[in-house]
């Protein structure tokens, strides 16, 4: 399994309550669909702004790719909640969101592309999640990959082929909770990785020799 | 237990509570883990999976064997070219010559072109009269710009195709020069 992540924590939340999700402008919402809300921040976790309400938010501050990841902590407390990650989004506010999604409900790890508002998905991964355990999509060239990380340790899901998105394009959230208002996720992370072809050259040439 | 590939038709509208995705994802594929690759927004998919018995008789689903790497039999030339043609996946080029794994890396590139269009914005393009016997010039100009574009931004060579190219044509000629890896679970095609 290639390591997962291999990009950095962009939030741990461990701040004053915000509602709208900011950070000082590094966040903006909300993440596509019209019926979308921006997320809020309360004692040091992402919330939903309201139960029942999809509410989600991308980092603002930069876009990231084209070969990026994206990752975050699973608080959910309830099966019937909703977590989704997202990466390689052009334009997150539009009501026809193009983009690789993640999402985590009930028991399944899932992959997804969106496509002009039209979802398509294309990988399923049975894996049962803990508060505290972690979800991640890494999407290289054309393969996209779910990870998961269960008692502390990061697990590849089903890798697939998929060459309707390209491009760079910013990473984002959204959560989802029914029937009460609670935590749904902490730790958000992710950035651009390395082409898988690429390689570094370390230590000194001496053209004289060529 | 063992990577087995099936190609079968598209549920779902594309909502984001009814995403598209393998029509028996929510009945023989329940509780398993799969991975999927559509024709681009044409309802069909490949898709991977273990060995499923459920799956494999059901009546609109073709299996792929186990053993990518034996050769098509005369039997299975024939079913495998009806399923395919009859789903406007051009299939006049398979004989017994080629291996299961030389079908479905052939048959993944076409649908991984037809993602490229996709994300450009093609929509279902065998609707409505189009046919693997439609010319390129009898498509809409919007049609024609978006496979231009897209096999240009996969750097494809077009210059063998013209107006009175057929799809059929067109497909086969831009399938053979898609490169790179394609990963389905475990398996490299």
């Amino acid at each position: 399994m290639s390591p997962f992540p291999t990009t950095p924590l962009l939030d741990d939340f461990n701040r004053a309550n915000e509602n709208p999700l900011s950070d000082g402008g590094n966040w903006s919402g909300s993440t596509g669909f019209s019926s979308f809300s921006s997320a809020q921040l309360v004692s040091n976790a992402i919330n939903p702004v309201a139960p029942s309400t999809y509410s989600g938010n991308y980092w603002a501050a930069s876009q990231f790719g084209p070969d990026c990841e994206v990752f975050a902590d699973v608080e959910q407390s309830s099966a019937s909640d909703t977590l989704y990650l997202y990466c390689r989004v052009p334009v997150p506010t539009s009501n026809t969101l193009t983009g690789y999604l993640l999402r985590y409900f009930n028991g399944v790890v899932s992959v997804s592309k969106s496509v002009l508002g039209a979802q398509t998905q294309i990988n399923s991964n049975t894996i049962t999640l803990a508060a505290g355990d972690s979800i991640g999509l890494s999407v290289r060239g054309s393969i996209e990959t779910a990870y998961w990380r269960k008692s502390g340790v990061w697990s590849s899901g089903t890798p697939v082929s998929d060459s309707a998105v390209t491009g760079s394009g910013y990473i984002a959230f959204a959560v989802w909770s029914s029937g009460s208002l609670r935590v749904e996720m902490d730790n958000f992370g992710g950035g651009t990785t390395i082409p898988k072809d690429s390689f570094s050259i370390v230590g000194e040439f001496d053209l004289a020799a060529f | 237990m063992a990577t087995q590939l099936y190609v079968m038709p598209i549920t779902g509208t594309g909502t984001s509570g009814d995403a598209r995705r393998p029509k028996y994802a929510d009945t023989d594929l329940a509780g398993q883990n799969w991975a999927a690759m559509d024709f681009g927004n044409e309802p069909m998919m490949l898709v991977a999976t273990a060995t499923n018995a459920a799956l494999g008789a059901e009546a609109d689903v073709l299996t792929v064997p186990l053993n990518l790497d034996q050769n098509l039999g005369a039997g299975a030339v024939t079913t495998v070219q009806n399923y395919f043609e009859a789903r406007n996946i051009p299939a006049d080029w398979i004989n017994t010559g080629y291996t299961y794994r030389q079908l479905v890396r052939l048959v993944a590139c076409m649908f991984q072109i037809w993602q490229r269009c996709q994300g450009m914005g093609l929509a279902q393009l065998f609707t409505g009269g189009v046919t693997l016997s439609t010319t390129f010039s009898s498509l809409t100009l919007g049609q024609r710009t978006i496979l231009l574009n897209a096999a240009h931004s996969l750097n494809f060579d077009t210059s063998s195709l013209t107006g009175a190219s057929t799809m059929r044509q067109i497909i086969k000629a831009l399938m053979v020069q898609f490169g790179g890896p394609i990963q389905m679970l475990d398996l490299t095609i």
